[in-house]
């Protein structure tokens, strides 16, 4: 069980590693000149020589490396060029709208799409499970935003229970802010949900078959008995690494969402600072983004073997 | 009174006839053997006494158990019997365990659902019966999984889960059919032993005349969904009444019968093949292929009737008796 | 071929979704020819009109033709999606063969390749690229079709493995031929179904994430239309001319949901065997 830890977190420092090594470059090596990428092409010569000093892009590539991944490691991520704050501060303030973002959504899918699938795995081809299947299959082809502006024409413009975007803010009062999260977090959850909800279905289905529960029933279990419990554990397996691989979907889809409700989030902010040409803030962002999603996935290889002893070690006897 | 009395029991699943009329009964620790090809009926039968068929299937006729009618249960009422009274082990050791639960909370499961046992007693009784079926600590503890065993020693936890709360009856499907040879012949002592020490009945489903030999005193023979001969093990082997049995222990390779064989001969096969189960047949289901039809074989099918030799047999015109 | 097809319309799934595929296909081909209006002339005095004889879908605030915006959009997701896909597919398909013929590091060096690309979702590339190339049609391209490859390497990988196992590989090694004939003679003919399912998959996914692209700006430019670029605009007049937010989205969604249904259908008729519900 060791050496399966030691691995797994070896893999994961190697990913993280090369995630940091290719967005360097991308974004401070192939440029050329930093610098000029973001002051545009009009830049004066003297403010480019003071950006490329303060970015210290006169020192060679490896040693900006270097400095930046330490740098990251202490929680210092350098300073925004357009807002002229450490982008720690930036990155602070952001996260505490787009992590209970991120959070209320997942809780939203989870609960909703996996009780639904596997009832209507238990109704296999009976109207349920058919009405599941087709609600889905339509929910899987809405896009996310195109859900959220339609959210917020019901609820904001037509019914006014809501506003049609824009963060109350924690210090408001916590209903408040989570109110204004609800609309943002339903419309990521949508899609999710829908993909979950198949993919429970379907895992269930096949547990159902299996001959272990044909030995459980020949116990005496009852059916409903019989797939709790030895079903559901065998059928999570299959779920979780959907919903590790939908975390980087979220990620994404954090960023469209925050726009379209104009939510100050981490994601609002990577697009502002795009299209201010913010390298600084854009570099540390994505790292931290794409580490984020490392890091999840190394946790669901760890649930892994939490779930399935099989894959704790250990052959047959 | 028969501890199992099955009566024209049979079962449509759609258009086809899968089990036709299917008689017969068994004394309180009885061994009885049911053989036949792949697909004749003989696991429907056992899926129909423990109430596990799949939704589809239609089941008409009576299966008496202990005085009851299991076939009048609803599936609450089955699950008491079900590993308690009956017990049943499959054919694929490989897959019948659960792989993340441990062997010994799956033998447990039985005894407490059941016997309503708590946890000390059970892992108590758990340790013993591993014991029981070769499986000793502390090499095998309960907190095994399924994985870390060969196919044999998880079929050794199968029977272990199946003995755990005494049932009346085993039933056993083609236990050691997924297994290795030289294992076969362990578990099925293994199986035998249990069966003896604890007073239980025994159904031995297999499609090997060897096995049956060795573990039965009784013996029925299938074919395409009907029983065709029924009789001790012995009497049914030295007379093969029905021609179907005849010829199955004919095509088994036998050093007894075929042991003056000329080398490059063939072994004998029966001609034709096996009716599918949806045709319908007027007449017997095996004239078709029976090398001693006769017109009234064609008319209508024969029923089980005892012949001189003292056993069942389902045909107008069986060997052994003079025609 | 023939016989596919004919199995192909006893299905379902088969016949909506490749009819309603075809449908879309064609409005954006008919775009190049003739569109009600010209998808750029704005007419102020009429903006924000709703749906009538005149402009069956409505205008927007320029007094743009709505429909016609939209098959032009049609056209311009198509191409971006298809051309996305295939870049995906071109260097994914022949990396998963690579990796599934060699093994050993190859195999290894290619899954962590895989691994850590699946860490950037196409809207994250995306992001990436424009920071420095800046926005557009062609960018949003490069993106999405990177996010593609390892969605084809892996797929491809996965369904190969089992195929190096059969026999008739070991015949054909037997016999002197390369890895690189052999996975060109035997082993993609043999995936092809797999691989035909997930480019329908992977088309309907590259559609929703162009029109994210081009929502937030960063995907096809103006003045070429663009779905999702129709949505945002949208946004803006959502008090004013809730009608605007409908069109775009459901044009997307059923586009979408149209591939999704063409992917399901081929499935069942190239290979029933592949039923895994998702």
């Amino acid at each position: 069980m060791a050496i399966f830890f030691l691995r797994r977190a070896l893999t994961l420092f190697a990913t993280l590693v090369a995630t940091s090594i290719i967005v360097f470059l991308v974004l401070e090596v192939i440029p050329g000149d930093p610098a000029a990428v973001m002051l545009g092409v009009n830049a004066q010569a003297d403010t480019l020589a003071a950006l490329r000093a303060e970015m210290g892009l006169d020192l060679p590539a490896t040693e900006r490396y270097f400095n930046w991944t330490l740098g990251l490691l202490q929680g210092d991520m350098g300073n925004s060029y357009t807002y002229g704050v450490p982008v720690s501060e930036l990155v602070a303030e952001r996260v505490v709208v787009s992590l209970p973002l991120a959070l209320m959504a997942i809780v939203l899918s989870t609960v909703i799409a996996i009780p639904v699938g596997v009832l209507a795995a238990a109704r296999h081809n009976k109207p349920t499970d058919l009405g599941v299947m087709g609600v889905s299959q339509i929910a899987v082809a809405i896009p996310n935003f195109w859900f959220a502006i339609l959210l917020i024409l019901l609820f904001a413009v037509k019914l006014q229970w809501f506003s049609a975007g824009g963060f109350a803010g924690w210090e408001n009062g916590f209903w408040g802010a989570l109110k204004s999260l609800l609309l943002p977090a339903v419309a990521l959850a949508l899609p999710q949900a829908a993909i979950l909800a198949r993919v429970t279905r379907s895992s269930v289905l096949e547990i159902m078959g299996e001959d272990y529960i044909r030995t459980a029933r020949a116990k005496g279990l009852g059916k409903s008995s019989a797939l709790w419990r030895h079903g559901v554990r065998n059928a999570l397996i299959p779920v979780i690494t959907i919903m590790g691989l939908q975390f980087s979907f979220l990620l994404a889809g954090t960023i469209i969402i925050e726009n379209v409700f104009y939510l100050p989030g981490l994601g609002r902010l990577i697009f502002q600072a795009i299209a201010q040409r913010d390298l600084i803030v854009v570099k540390d962002l994505i790292v931290l983004l794409a580490g984020t999603v490392v890091v999840v996935n190394f946790i669901v290889d760890m649930l892994y073997a939490v779930l399935d002893p099989r894959l704790r070690g250990g052959g047959h006897g | 009174m028969a501890l199992l009395s099955v009566e024209n029991l049979s079962v449509h699943i759609g258009p086809a006839h899968i089990l036709k009329d299917v008689s017969f009964s068994m004394e309180k620790g009885e061994t009885l053997g049911f053989v036949g090809e792949s697909g004749c009926g003989k696991s429907i039968t056992a899926m129909a006494i423990m109430g596990l068929l799949t939704e589809q299937a239609t089941v008409s006729g009576r299966i008496v158990f202990d005085g009851q009618d299991l076939l009048t249960l609803d599936d609450r009422a089955m699950c008491k019997i079900r590993g308690l009274r009956i017990a049943m082990v499959f054919q694929e050791p490989m897959t019948a365990l659960n792989p993340v639960k441990s062997i010994g909370f799956q033998i447990a499961e039985g005894m407490r659902l059941h016997l309503g046992l708590g946890r000390a007693e059970a892992e108590r009784r758990v340790v013993s019966l591993l014991d029981r079926v070769g499986l000793p600590a502390p090499r095998f503890s309960p907190d095994l999984y399924p994985h870390q065993l060969s196919g044999g020693q998880r079929q050794r936890v199968v029977i272990a889960m199946t003995m755990a709360c005494g049932p009346d009856i085993l039933i056993a499907d083609e236990p050691t059919t997924a297994l290795d040879v030289t294992i076969q012949a362990r578990i099925l002592d293994l199986i035998a032993e249990v069966v003896e020490q604890d007073g239980m009945g025994l159904m031995m489903i297999t499609h090997d005349l060897g096995v049956v030999a060795q573990t039965t005193d009784n013996l029925a023979v299938m074919y395409a969904g009907a029983m065709v001969e029924h009789g001790t093990t012995q009497a049914v082997f030295s007379s093969l009444s029905h021609p179907y049995t005849r010829g199955l222990f004919g095509a088994m390779p036998h050093l007894e019968s075929h042991g003056d064989l000329a080398p490059g001969a063939l072994l004998p096969t029966i001609p034709g093949s096996v009716p599918q189960p949806s045709e319908k047949i007027s007449g017997c289901i095996f004239a078709g292929r029976c090398e001693r039809a006769q017109d009234q074989c064609k008319v209508a099918p024969p029923t089980l009737t005892k012949n001189d030799g003292g056993h069942q047999v389902a045909c107008f015109n069986p060997w052994g008796v003079v025609a | 071929m023939g016989e596919i097809f004919k199995k192909g319309l006893g299905n379902r799934s088969f016949v909506i979704g490749g009819v309603v595929t075809i449908i879309f296909i064609l409005i954006a081909g008919i775009s190049l020819l003739w569109t009600p209006y010209p998808f750029d002339e704005m007419t102020i005095a009429s903006k924000l009109k709703t749906p009538s004889g005149d402009h069956w879908l409505g205008t927007d605030h320029f007094g743009r033709d709505v429909f016609s915006m939209m098959m032009v959009g049609a056209r311009n997701s198509i191409v971006v999606s298809l051309v996305a896909v295939s870049i995906g597919a071109g260097f994914g398909i022949p990396l998963g063969a690579l990796a599934a013929a060699r093994g050993g590091w190859v195999d290894e060096a290619v899954m962590r390749f895989n691994d850590f690309t699946f860490a950037f979702p196409a809207l994250l590339s995306a992001v990436m690229i424009t920071a420095l190339a800046g926005p557009g049609a062609v960018n949003s391209i490069i993106a999405i079709g990177i996010f593609n490859v390892p969605v084809f390497a892996r797929i491809t990988r996965g369904a190969a493995l089992p195929i190096w196992k059969r026999e008739y590989i070991m015949a054909a090694r037997v016999s002197g031929k390369g890895p690189v004939q052999i996975s060109i003679e035997h082993v993609i003919p043999n995936i092809a179904s797999v691989l035909i399912v997930q480019a329908t998959i992977q088309f309907a996914l590259a559609i929703i994430a162009e029109a994210g692209l081009s929502y937030l700006g960063l995907g096809t430019q103006p003045p070429n239309p663009s779905w999702g670029k129709m949505l945002s605009e949208a946004q803006t007049f959502m008090f004013l001319a809730p009608h605007l937010a409908l069109f775009p989205g459901m044009a997307i969604a059923l586009m979408v949901l149209g591939l999704n249904l063409l992917g399901d259908g081929l499935r069942d008729v190239l290979d029933p065997r592949l039923r895994r519900q998702r």
